[in-house]
Order: structure tokens, then C-alpha cells, then sequence
């Protein structure tokens, strides 16, 4: 009897408003208890079972760990030559080696790779950038703009890379700069073949039909709505781009035209190695085993990151 | 039909003729000249006299248009740098050996590389898929010169079977034919479209009827893969017969992309301008034939 008197005595001291519903009460049952799984979580979330995939990426990591402090646990700097300790082969001193003239490899492997690597990230991204907006442009105008557009790079993609690259190394002299221009002209065409397409695609859906009647400019659709959708293929085919570039690096060290001594790359390496490597097998093997690792794993990489983007490869 | 091939035939012809263009003026545009490499070599007269013979004293446009005049009557003219050797003469001696040599290493890395990728499709997610994944990134991740260099300490110099380099029987084109055979044993591309295949409805249908297994895979599969495989398969083919550099440089094979190379580092404008031409028309005609070869393999896009 005590009891209900206090719950009656409880209940009517409450303020009205305590009876009223609560307006919170909808909008706490559908909160959201997880973290939300936007575009590239979910990507990074198929990406991160991929194992291969994943291996590519780690390694990735390791070797650019390697390039910035690898250095540093060197006995001697990247160019310091030593006639006495020419051609030493790998040992407790100089894990990598020596070189001709006596300089340490290790150091020379991770400090070439710093200049491999910038390249190929550069020489990549650059070409992607331009290939990307040429070919949004390009699809989205279609008509006159579209057919000449596409007629100049059908010419250019018949002129041997090799003349506008030898054009631009004569010009500008050999350093990183003139390498990383000279990749980036011969980069971008592909990509922008491959981003016209999709926006030829992408420029008759209703997002951009309302995106136009919203009256935003052709540029802003472009820049806002076409190239975001064209991401998946973008960040796909930049990764699988930068190894092909730290190729082309090498490839040019090999005509004579790369990288000039003390300052290295790994296709300099690889290069010089392979005239001695009859009597010093390990300075070809040596930088050629990382050539190799490096383009194995941008290429793992690229692969599971298309396979995550791609709808049609999920089970 | 007809009319589409003449109206090509035209389009590529003016294609060619924009890319010459270009292709000179790049080329004239160079610092230097052919001749200005023997400085302090030769006397200043004999250069100079030199230049007037092969007209480089002339302005740019007049020999462009001397240029365009000899080539229209057939001519390509002679080589800068090798005295007396016609281009035409330089590229009837060094294009079959590139030919050859590339022709082998597609037919061997093609099929190869197309097999893998039917053989991981079938086996898609099991240990078979990943063996030929494997092999078709290793593919495009081995750069050649490291794979021929490799191949010759290991083949050559170590064991002692074959020979290090040059061009002079069968045994001599081991090597390099494998090196340009290894790069196209790629069967992603390959895998990826007969996956495409597999989810499409005449698939079940054929399996629904009761046509067996090896049948629909060889049929009905592999031929719907091989179309999108049709489109690459024009500048592969050009690249394969026209040289590649690095494997000719390494096994000292002379063959055109050696020339080349030097042609354009050496500035033998003549020599230079006639490879790119040749190069060229050979890359424009290769995908005019892929065109037309997709109009006979695939009933859906015949030309109008």
C-alpha cells in the first residue's frame, strides 16, 4: 500500500512534458551502430582478404622503408669510391657488394631505388592526370572536338616513343626531370582512350541530366561527377602504370640515355651490372632480383585493387 | 564494304603523311646535324661541303619538301652515317631477321599465354589459377634485358649449351626467341574475358542441352573470348615483326630496332625518317587488318 503511494506520489510530481513522446525516440532506433562502409572502405575491406594482393602491398612498403633508411646502415655514402675494395663480393662489411670503382652497393641499391621509385611515382601520376582530363573532355564534348582529339593521339601513338624522348632528354639534359617529362609524354594516351570511353558512357545517366539542369557548367560536371565515377579505373590503371614506368626508366639507363653516375637508379644498376656479369654475377643479380620484386608486387597490388573495384569479378 | 575499305585505305595514307611530317620537323629540331658529330675531326670545308652534298645547308622547309618529292617518287634516300647504303636497302637486310625473330617469339608466346588464361578460367580459385596468374605476372614483371642477361649467365656462360649471342643458325635464336616469347605468356587478359563468357545465358543453354564439357569450353567459350583478344593483337603483331631493341642489342642480332636506335641517337635524319615511316605504315596497316579480320570472326560488327 506504501509502495503505490509513492509511485502515485513519484508520477505526479513529474513535470507534464515528462508524458509527452519522446521526439528522439525515432531517430535512436535507427541509429547506426557500425561505422558506415562508404566506396573505398568497402573496396579496402575486399582488398585486405585478398593474401596476394596484400603481399604486393607489404612489399611495397618494405622497400620504400628500404630506400628512405637503408642508406643509413650503409659502411660508406652511395658515391664514396674505393679502387681498393673494387668488385668485393657480398660480405659481413658491404652486404650487397662493391662496384667497379668500389662503392658500396647496398647503399647505391636503395639510393637508386629513391630515384626509381619518385620517377615512377611521378612519371605516373603525371600522364594519368592529363590522359584523365583529355579524354573527360574529349568524351564528354564528343563530335568535331571528340574526332580530332582522338585523331592526334592515334599519331602519336604511331611515332616511336623513342624520338620524342630522345627530343626532350637533348633539350632539357639527363637528370630526373627531363626522365620524368619524357615518360609522362608517352603515358597518357592510353588513359585517355580508356576514361573517354567510360564517360561516353557515364554523360547519358540521369545523375548528369540533373547535374545539367541544376545548371552546373560542363567543366564542373566533368570535374564533379564524371571523372569521381571513372575513379576505380583511375587509381587501377595508375598502379599498374608505375612499375611500367620504373621500366621504361631502366630501359632508358640501357640505351644510355637514363640516370648519369655517381647519382643511380635501378636500371643504371641492372645496366652497368650486366656488362661484368660474367666475372661479378651478383651486380646484376643483385639490382635485377629488386627490378623484378618491385614491378612483381606493383603488379600483385594493381591486380587485387582491380579485382576489389571490379562488381563483375566479386563472388 | 568496299567503300569502306578504300576510304580507310585514304584516312591511313593521311594519317601517314601527318605523322611524317611531324616525325621531320621533331627530328630537324634536334640540336645539332648528322655531320656536326665529326667536329675537330674533319677540316670546316670538308663539313661544309659535306652538308651541301646531302643538301643540310638548305632551310628546313626546302628539305622537307625535297624530302616529300623523293618519297613520293619511291625514294627514301641514303643513310647519313653508313656511306653509300640506301634505307631501303638498310631495312630489306635488317627487317627479316626482326621479322623472324619475332614471328618465333609469338608463336610461341602467344598460344602459350592464351592457354594459361583458358586453363585459369576453368580452374578459376584453384591451385592451376594461381600457377598461371603467377607465370602471366612474372610475364610482365621480368623486364627482358634482366631476363636475357639472366638467361645468358645461366644457358651460356654457366652450363656452356648455348651460344652468348649473334644470329647465325637455329641454336643461336634459343634465347632470344624465348626472352620475346616469355613477355607474352600474359594470360590475364585471356582469363578475364572467358570469365566474362562464362556467366552468359548460351553457356547454360549448351550446358542445358547436353553439350559436353571439353565442347562448350573450345566452342562456345574460347571463340567469344578470342574476339576482345582480335583487338590487341594488330600492334602486338607490328611490334613483334618491326625489332625490339633490347633483345637485339643484347644477343647482337641486326636487326631493325638496333638501326633505329642508333638512326635516332645518331641523328641520321634520312635513315631515321624512313624506319618511322616504315614503322609506322606497318602499325596503321596491322590494326586496318584487325578491323577487317574482326568483321570475319564476329558476324555482329560486319562493316557497313
Amino acid at each position: 500500500m506504501k509502495h503505490i503511494f509513492y509511485q502515485r506520489q513519484i508520477i505526479e510530481d513529474l513535470p507534464p512534458e515528462a508524458f509527452m513522446p519522446d521526439p528522439e525516440a525515432h531517430r535512436r532506433a535507427e541509429v547506426i551502430s557500425r561505422p558506415n562502409i562508404n566506396f573505398w572502405s568497402d573496396v579496402w575491406r575486399r582488398f585486405r582478404k585478398n593474401r596476394v594482393a596484400m603481399t604486393g602491398l607489404v612489399i611495397i612498403a618494405l622497400l620504400v622503408l628500404l630506400c628512405v633508411f637503408g642508406p643509413l646502415l650503409a659502411p660508406t655514402s652511395y658515391e664514396f669510391t674505393n679502387m681498393k675494395a673494387a668488385n668485393l663480393a657480398p660480405s659481413g662489411a658491404n652486404w650487397f657488394g662493391t662496384d667497379k670503382l668500389g662503392r658500396d652497393l647496398w647503399a647505391r641499391v636503395w639510393v637508386g631505388g629513391r630515384i626509381s621509385l619518385v620517377v615512377g611515382v611521378i612519371g605516373a601520376v603525371l600522364p594519368t592526370i592529363f590522359g584523365v582530363i583529355v579524354g573527360g573532355v574529349s568524351g564528354y564534348f564528343g563530335g568535331k572536338l571528340d574526332m580530332i582529339i582522338m585523331r592526334v593521339i592515334d599519331i602519336i601513338m604511331c611515332i616511336p616513343s623513342l624520338i620524342y624522348i630522345i627530343l626532350i632528354m637533348l633539350y632539357l639534359g639527363t637528370g630526373i626531370l627531363p626522365i620524368v617529362l619524357a615518360i609522362s609524354m608517352t603515358g597518357w594516351m592510353g588513359t585517355a582512350r580508356s576514361i573517354r570511353a567510360l564517360v561516353m558512357q557515364l554523360k547519358v545517366r540521369e545523375f548528369v541530366l540533373a547535374a545539367r539542369a541544376l545548371g552546373s557548367s560542363p567543366m564542373k560536371i566533368i570535374l564533379r561527377h564524371l571523372i569521381p565515377n571513372c575513379s576505380g579505373i583511375i587509381v587501377v590503371s595508375l598502379s599498374l602504370h608505375i612499375p611500367s614506368v620504373i621500366f621504361q626508366e631502366a630501359y632508358l639507363s640501357f640505351i644510355g640515355l637514363g640516370i648519369q653516375s655517381p647519382m643511380t637508379s635501378w636500371g643504371q644498376l641492372a645496366q652497368i651490372g650486366g656488362e661484368v656479369y660474367r666475372n661479378y654475377p651478383y651486380q646484376l643479380l643483385i639490382p635485377s632480383a629488386v627490378i623484378c620484386l618491385v614491378m612483381l608486387a606493383f603488379n600483385l597490388f594493381g591486380d587485387g585493387l582491380r579485382d576489389s573495384l571490379d562488381p563483375r569479378l566479386r563472388d | 564494304m568496299l567503300k569502306y575499305v578504300v576510304k580507310r585505305f585514304f584516312i591511313s595514307l593521311l594519317t601517314l603523311f601527318i605523322l611524317a611530317t611531324v616525325v621531320f620537323f621533331l627530328l630537324h629540331s634536334l640540336p645539332g646535324d648528322p655531320i656536326s658529330s665529326n667536329n675537330g675531326i674533319l677540316p670546316k670545308e670538308l663539313m661544309n661541303k659535306l652538308r651541301a652534298h646531302y643538301g643540310l645547308d638548305q632551310p628546313v622547309w626546302k628539305q622537307y619538301i625535297q624530302y616529300f618529292a623523293n618519297m613520293f617518287r619511291g625514294e627514301l634516300g641514303y643513310s647519313l652515317k653508313h656511306a653509300n647504303r640506301t634505307v631501303a636497302s638498310v631495312i630489306r637486310e635488317s627487317f627479316p631477321v626482326s621479322a623472324s625473330l619475332g614471328l618465333r617469339g609469338l608463336a610461341l608466346g602467344y598460344p602459350i599465354g592464351v592457354l594459361l588464361g583458358v586453363i585459369a578460367a576453368r580452374r578459376r580459385g584453384k591451385p592451376a589459377d594461381y600457377i598461371c596468374i603467377i607465370i602471366g605476372i612474372l610475364a610482365i614483371s621480368v623486364p627482358s634485358f634482366i631476363l636475357a642477361r639472366i638467361l645468358q649467365w645461366i644457358f651460356s656462360v654457366k652450363l656452356g649449351w648455348l651460344p652468348v649471342a649473334q644470329w647465325k643458325g637455329f641454336k643461336y635464336t634459343i634465347l632470344p626467341v624465348f626472352c620475346m616469347a616469355f613477355g607474352m605468356m600474359n594470360g590475364r587478359s585471356m582469363r578475364a574475358y572467358m570469365l566474362e563468357v562464362v556467366s552468359q545465358d548460351y553457356i547454360k543453354t549448351a550446358k542445358a542441352k547436353g553439350v559436353p564439357e571439353r565442347r562448350r569450353v573450345w566452342r562456345h567459350m574460347f571463340r567469344n573470348a578470342m574476339l576482345p583478344m582480335v583487338t590487341g593483337l594488330g600492334p602486338l603483331v607490328a611490334g613483334a615483326l618491326t625489332g625490339t631493341f633490347v633483345i637485339e642489342t643484347i644477343f647482337s642480332i641486326p636487326g631493325l630496332g638496333k638501326q633505329y636506335v642508333d638512326a635516332v641517337k645518331g641523328l641520321d635524319y634520312t635513315l631515321a625518317m624512313g624506319l618511322t615511316t616504315f614503322f609506322a605504315a606497318f602499325l596503321i596497316f596491322a590494326n586496318f587488318m584487325v578491323d577487317l579480320a574482326y568483321g570475319l570472326v564476329d558476324p555482329r560488327v560486319r562493316i557497313e
